[in-house]
């Protein structure tokens, strides 16, 4: 009988701010260790914590988007353990009433969504970071307090695929949102793994696997997982998949074991007195909501049922909020969305591509673009001049009026385009007389000629209404 | 449940902190008095089910605090109660196993 898995995750984002939750040191990532600390981020005698009016309002911007209920009054709890990276020797964080609860979302999966239970969303303080080399574990408390968002999923997943795509989708909801930077490069992000395995709807029993780095990994986690406990399953020994906390060793590519149920921490949480309990209210709730931006699951289904873009292509434009904002200020300029998007994930991203610039760094105005497309409308250029004047543009920083007036200026005249095209028919009587004998796909051929021989600079309207009247 | 000295070490020694005689017998004597409280606490009837008070002064609506940057503390004084560094870290042995 087949065994279906069931997975729940607990992803951890570091958010944007420009200080931590409880200090007011700087939130931000430095190689050099310990420059962006504040007593309280160090525990030192008699410190008290200060929350973060900016990380209330991002957490409580993500619960509204995961559609959480809110609760009336914001508090925290105190996680108590003893470990290096922790001087308090508690993490301050949310367990009895978390910002955002019994939340959903729909995600974005190959030709449809599916819908993400979401168990809680909360707000906590990340621990200072360590790195172990050779006998010895270095402390670097830059990241000690800086605000995390916790989300926690319902075991809803059943596939190494779904929960990818819901990652990734978070991934950049929080990116448009401006809730994180959502930087896996720079552990911004880390998740746990709870995977079990079952025949039916029940569950079976939970592996957890913590502290995983990339999506990637998790992918990783969750493959290596099932197998392990597939294996136990055929091998008759399934009485040895037990409740555990395991975590993922990169150089196997295996789950190693930390420690079963019966050796879990009892963190022995309870309120947090120093930090005073704060109203949430609706007033504050609805400003909130006013700031979320159109998400990008809405921009995708309108990019492709309104606007007719293939699917990899509105992807293309999606992939960072600033593109798809540029994207829409095209449209909202009167610019045809098609036409749009093939000019900007084309040559200007191209452009930035190559230049390693970022779309807020593209200095040239939709004015310059639309002068560009109303001359190719109205056939004062060709196509290919419309690319050639586009990469001028932003290679050489030229002007497109001068460069349609005067490198790519049009030979419109009548008289110099019928002497043209009366020497190439001159010279190509084989395929005139093919043409006359029905093979009339040969006046792209002739189209053709006239373009090289005037170094594409013929009028293309013209020329080809001149020479259907040659070819009659 | 009555702390003995016994239990206290015990504790002292998960905790991995090492006590010395006097500082044991200081906690012995704080929890003496700790257990005193509780047993008058547990004097008074019907408080099973009363949670805890987190906060007294119940101001539920305190301001919060903008996110500006203040001051950061130097390097030197981060790490100058550090028994161990190397350069900007502090340094300890290390916590996992191979």
């Amino acid at each position: 009988m087949n065994y279906i898995p069931t997975i729940g995750i607990e992803m951890h984002c570091e958010m944007k701010s420009h200080t931590k939750v409880f200090s007011r040191a700087r939130n931000t990532y430095s190689e050099e260790a310990n420059i962006h600390v504040s007593p309280v981020d160090i525990g030192l005698p008699g410190i008290l914590p200060v929350l973060n009016k900016e990380c209330v309002r991002k957490a409580i911007k993500a619960a509204c988007i995961l559609n959480c209920t809110i609760p009336k009054y914001l508090y925290f709890d105190r996680k108590n353990y003893y470990y290096p990276d922790l001087p308090k020797g508690y993490q301050i964080t949310q367990s009895h009433d978390p910002i955002g609860q019994n939340g959903k979302i729909l995600v974005p999966f190959q030709d449809g969504d599916f819908e993400v239970l979401i168990h809680d969303i909360h707000l906590e303080e990340d621990s200072a970071q360590l790195e172990h080399i050779g006998r010895y574990s270095y402390i670097n408390y830059n990241r000690s307090g800086v605000p995390l968002l916790e989300l926690v999923t319902e075991p809803c997943f059943h596939s190494k695929e779904e929960v990818i795509a819901f990652l990734e989708y978070i991934r950049r909801v929080y990116q448009y949102a401006d809730i994180s930077l959502a930087d896996a490069t720079k552990g911004q992000i880390r998740c746990d793994v709870n995977i079990s395995l079952s025949k039916d709807d029940t569950l079976g029993t939970k592996v957890e696997v913590k502290n995983v780095n990339s999506f990637a990994n998790v992918g990783a986690v969750i493959d290596s997982e099932i197998e392990r406990q597939l294996h136990l399953i055929t091998c008759g020994r399934a009485e040895e998949i037990e409740q555990e906390t395991r975590r993922f060793d990169e150089e196997s590519g295996e789950t190693k074991r930390m420690r079963s149920k019966a050796d879990a921490i009892d963190y022995k949480y309870f309120v947090e007195p120093n930090i005073p309990k704060i109203r949430i209210d609706e007033k504050m709730i609805d400003e909130i909501k006013k700031e979320i931006p159109v998400l990008p699951r809405e921009r995708f289904l309108k990019y492709t049922k309104d606007y007719g873009l293939t699917k990899v292509d509105a992807q293309t434009i999606l992939k960072e909020k600033a593109i798809s904002d540029y994207f829409d200020s095209w449209i909202d300029a009167g610019i045809e969305p098609l036409e749009a998007c093939n000019w900007i994930i084309g040559p200007i991203l191209g452009y930035l591509n190559k230049e390693g610039m970022k779309i807020s760094d593209f200095e040239f105005s939709i004015a310059d673009f639309q002068f560009v497309l109303e001359k190719l409308h109205d056939g004062t250029i060709s196509s290919k001049q419309a690319k050639e004047i586009v990469g001028k543009m932003l290679t050489e920083h030229a002007s497109p009026k001068d460069l349609i007036t005067h490198d790519f200026a049009q030979i419109s005249d009548e008289e110099v385009l019928n002497q043209i095209i009366s020497e190439i028919i001159e010279r190509s009587s084989e395929q005139l007389e093919a043409y006359k004998n029905g093979r009339t796909n040969l006046f792209s051929y002739f189209v053709g000629q006239v373009m090289k021989e005037t170094g594409g600079k013929a009028n293309p309207i013209k020329t080809r209404d001149l020479l259907e009247k040659k070819l009659k | 449940m009555n702390f003995t000295k016994e239990l206290v070490d015990d504790f002292a020694l998960k905790l991995l902190i090492g006590l010395r005689e006097e500082e044991n017998q200081m906690v012995l004597d704080e929890f003496e008095e700790i257990e005193h409280h509780m047993d008058l606490i547990c004097q008074i009837p019907n408080i099973s089910s009363v949670e805890p008070m987190t906060h007294p002064p119940v101001l539920f609506d305190e301001t919060l605090r903008e996110d500006d940057f203040v001051e950061e503390m130097p390097v030197e004084d981060v790490l100058c109660n550090a028994a161990h560094k190397n350069l900007s870290s502090v340094i300890v042995p290390k916590v996992v196993k191979e």
